[in-house]
């Protein structure tokens, strides 16, 4: 298992969000979550990413608990509309990060932007991005790594057909590779494409749906 | 030099310009109004005295100035999303390191450059002249100590205020969510607290006015008492600042790190 919630509960405030939630990734699989809004879907994202904590239950990532205080490392993460430093280029902000494990080389950015039809050499800063553009920015931070576990938050927000058709080719190639992913979506479509397994959320508890 | 540092350049270039003529403009009046006396003042004391003395406009916005740069530093960062990707990337103690060093590698640079142009400037208005007499440099200290390591301890003193008022920010950036309330809150809190400390602690006096603590470094005294109240009021400060900063970083984790 490359992830897990075990019997895992949160509440905001007194309100229950996740009543008692499991869910197992395993290697080089697909997972789709689907449900309404604010029925917790990016609640449990944030878990898997170490930025929240469950009230009760186990989270495990790479086959390690997550305590408090700790991340997993090795995860690609896009969780909502992303925010970058807007007076710096994407290539900037790229390479800023990069920088942090040294993993990969400026060649493997300027690719991987290409591939989510971003200029690598464009001068403007991010802030004069389009919706569109600076969420594949998005898409290239959280691929561009080749992470082992993604967990990507309505990858597809604000995507053009095309841009649309691409993610899904990086992130299939990306499943052959061997990573695993969390999807979170409202295209009912994609995530029946996409996705090996997919779970419902609703009222709190996670059910996996059988595909249609 | 990466990115992140090479855009803070222009506003670093522009503050350390301010110093300088800040700086300058101190000695031009104290030029002027110089009437004589065994010893000739020199560029090193006019600074010293822009620096420190709570008469000159300088020592009222330098604060300001670090609070603006550490701002211009950090806040770019924790209030994007860069945050979480570095931490999910490097681990938290690194982020906050990292955070850390740029800052004080900043503020050395800033003091440095922002001393070295206004000497530069005062050296323009009034020419290369430097004074060794220890009691000139600094009269507060009376003239205990040799004029090297007098100009070394105001250095070192102009550097651990700068510290002080970096460690505040850095507080605010943990419990605010924008960018203008990390240049606001700072420069209040500067302004307000030794006010309310005069009041709370009536018996400590009125030189636990932040700028009067240094100000005892520049205006006539005969003991090493400056020393004393500068160090406490300087080191002492900026521990319990981070002390604090580090009980509302270690709450906020354990609370989760989301935005
Ligand atoms: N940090 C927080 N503080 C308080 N309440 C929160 C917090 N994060 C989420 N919630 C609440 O938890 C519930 C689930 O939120 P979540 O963002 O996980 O929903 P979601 O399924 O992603 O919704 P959407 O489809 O709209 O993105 C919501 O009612 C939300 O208000
Ligand atoms: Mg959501």
């Amino acid at each position: 298992m490359i992830a897990t919630l075990d019997h895992v509960q949160k509440r905001f405030k007194g309100k229950r969000v996740l009543e008692d939630v499991a869910l197992q990734i395993k290697e080089g699989e697909i997972v789709g979550i689907i449900g309404g809004n604010g029925s917790g879907k990016t609640t449990i994202l944030r878990m898997l990413a170490g930025l929240m904590y469950a009230d009760q239950g186990e989270t495990t990532v790479h086959g390690k608990k997550i305590n408090i205080g700790e991340f997993p490392g090795n995860i690609g993460l896009l969780i909502e509309t992303p925010r970058f430093i807007e007076r710096l280029t994407g290539m900037e902000n790229l390479k800023m990060l990069a920088r942090i494990q040294n993993k990969i080389d400026e060649q493997r950015i300027r690719e991987t932007m290409k591939h989510f039809f971003l200029d690598p050499d464009l001068k403007d800063p991010v802030k004069t991005y389009s919706l569109g553009m600076n969420q594949r920015l998005g898409l290239v931070q959280a691929f561009m790594e080749e992470p082992k576990l993604l967990l990507l938050d309505e990858p597809t927000n604000a995507l053009d057909e095309k841009s649309r058709a691409r993610f899904e080719e990086v992130l299939l190639e990306a499943r052959s590779k061997g990573a695993s992913a969390v999807i979170v979506s409202h295209h009912q479509d994609e995530i029946a494409r996409l996705c090996d397994r997919v779970y419902l959320i609703e009222e709190g508890t996670l059910k996996e749906v059988t595909k249609q | 030099m990466n990115y992140y540092f090479k855009k803070h350049t222009l506003l670093f270039s522009i503050l350390a310009i301010l110093f300088a003529v800040g700086a300058t403009m101190t000695g031009i009046e104290h030029s002027i109004i110089w009437t004589g006396g065994p010893y000739k003042p020199g560029i090193n004391s006019f600074l010293f005295l822009a620096l420190f003395s709570h008469f000159e406009l300088l020592s009222v916005i330098v604060p300001l100035f670090i609070i603006i740069l550490v701002s211009d530093l950090t806040a770019r960062q924790w209030f994007s999303d860069i945050k979480v990707w570095s931490i999910v990337r490097g681990g938290y103690a690194r982020f906050i390191r990292q955070n850390f060093l740029n800052i004080i590698v900043m503020i050395t640079a800033f003091i440095v450059v922002a001393d070295v142009l206004s000497l530069i400037g005062l050296m323009i208005v009034s020419g290369n002249t430097w004074t060794m007499d220890t009691y000139t440099i600094a009269p507060g200290l009376g003239g205990h100590h040799g004029p090297i390591l007098t100009m070394l301890l105001l250095f070192f003193f102009q550097w651990l205020q700068a510290i002080f008022y970096a460690t505040v920010t850095f507080l605010f950036l943990q419990i605010t969510k924008r960018r203008w309330e990390t240049l606001v809150y700072p420069f209040l809190f500067l302004s307000i607290t030794p006010i309310l400390l005069i009041y709370v602690l009536a018996f400590i006096g009125e030189k636990y006015l932040f700028q009067r603590i240094s100000a005892g470094l520049v205006h006539k005294g005969l003991s090493n008492q400056p020393i004393i109240d500068n160090l406490t009021a300087w080191i002492g400060g900026s521990l319990l600042i981070v002390l604090v900063t580090f009980i509302i970083m270690t709450i906020k984790r354990r609370k989760g790190l989301v935005r």
